[in-house]
C-alpha cells in the first residue's frame, strides 16, 4: 500500500496548500534553457512591435 | 465570472503559474508565463499547454476543451498574483494566432468590470494603447495595476 502524500506541502515561493492535481505537476522542475529563451525572445518582439509609452508606466 | 477558475500553482518567484484544464479532451496540463523584457518592469504574458517533451508549453495548440472562459478566469486571477508581487509591472498580452487574440479580447470583455477595478486597461490599435473599450480590434493588451493612494481609493 503506498504511503498517502501529505495534504500540504511548503515549497519556497508556493502556495503552501496542495490541490488534487498537484502530484502531476511534481516531475515539473521549471521550463528547459531553449524555452525560457524562446519566450525571452518572443517577449521582446512584442515589447519591439508594440512599445509601452513612458506615461504609462507612470501610472 | 471571475469566480469560476481553476486552482493554480504558483511557482518561480510568482512568474509561473499551473493550473489544470478538466474537460472532454481530458486533463490538460495548462501554463502561464510572465516573462520579462528588456525594459524593466514590462512583462509579456505568455500561456498554453505544458510540452513534457520541450519542457515548454506550445502557446498555438487549441485544446478545444470546452472551458475557455474559466480558462481566461483562470490567467486573469494569475493577473491579480503576478501584480500583487510586482505592482509596478506593466504586461502585455498578444495572442500567437489571430484566433487568440480574439480570445484574449473575449476574456477581457468578459471579466473587464471586475479588471477595471483594479487595473489601466489599454488595446493596441493604430499604432498605439489606447483606453480598452469592449470589443474592439485591438491586436495586444496591455495592463497595469492601479496604484492605491492613502486613502484607499
Amino acid at each position: 500500500m503506498k504511503d498517502k502524500k501529505p495534504k500540504t506541502i511548503f515549497h519556497k515561493n508556493l502556495n503552501p496548500t496542495r490541490d488534487k492535481n498537484d502530484h502531476k505537476f511534481d516531475k515539473f522542475k521549471g521550463l528547459s534553457k531553449e524555452s525560457q529563451k524562446a519566450l525571452e525572445q518572443r517577449a521582446n518582439e512584442i515589447l519591439e512591435k508594440y512599445p509601452v509609452p513612458q506615461w504609462i508606466m507612470d501610472l | 465570472m471571475i469566480d469560476d477558475r481553476y486552482e493554480v500553482r504558483v511557482e518561480l518567484n510568482a512568474t509561473v503559474y499551473k493550473f489544470i484544464s478538466e474537460g472532454p479532451r481530458g486533463n490538460v496540463e495548462k501554463i502561464v508565463c510572465y516573462t520579462k523584457t528588456r525594459r524593466p518592469n514590462i512583462y509579456n504574458l505568455g500561456f498554453g499547454d505544458y510540452n513534457e517533451l520541450i519542457n515548454g508549453f506550445d502557446d498555438k495548440v487549441v485544446t478545444n476543451n470546452g472551458d475557455s472562459q474559466k480558462v481566461l478566469a483562470t490567467v486573469a486571477k494569475s493577473l491579480f498574483t503576478f501584480t500583487d508581487r510586482y505592482p509596478n509591472a506593466a504586461v502585455i498580452a498578444s495572442g500567437s494566432t489571430l484566433a487568440r487574440t480574439r480570445l484574449y479580447r473575449m476574456g477581457i470583455t468578459n471579466n473587464l468590470l471586475l479588471i477595471e477595478n483594479d487595473f489601466h486597461v489599454y488595446g493596441w490599435k493604430d499604432n498605439e494603447f489606447v483606453k480598452f473599450e469592449k470589443n474592439g480590434p485591438y491586436e495586444a493588451f496591455l495592463v497595469k495595476r492601479k496604484k492605491i493612494n492613502k486613502f484607499g481609493i
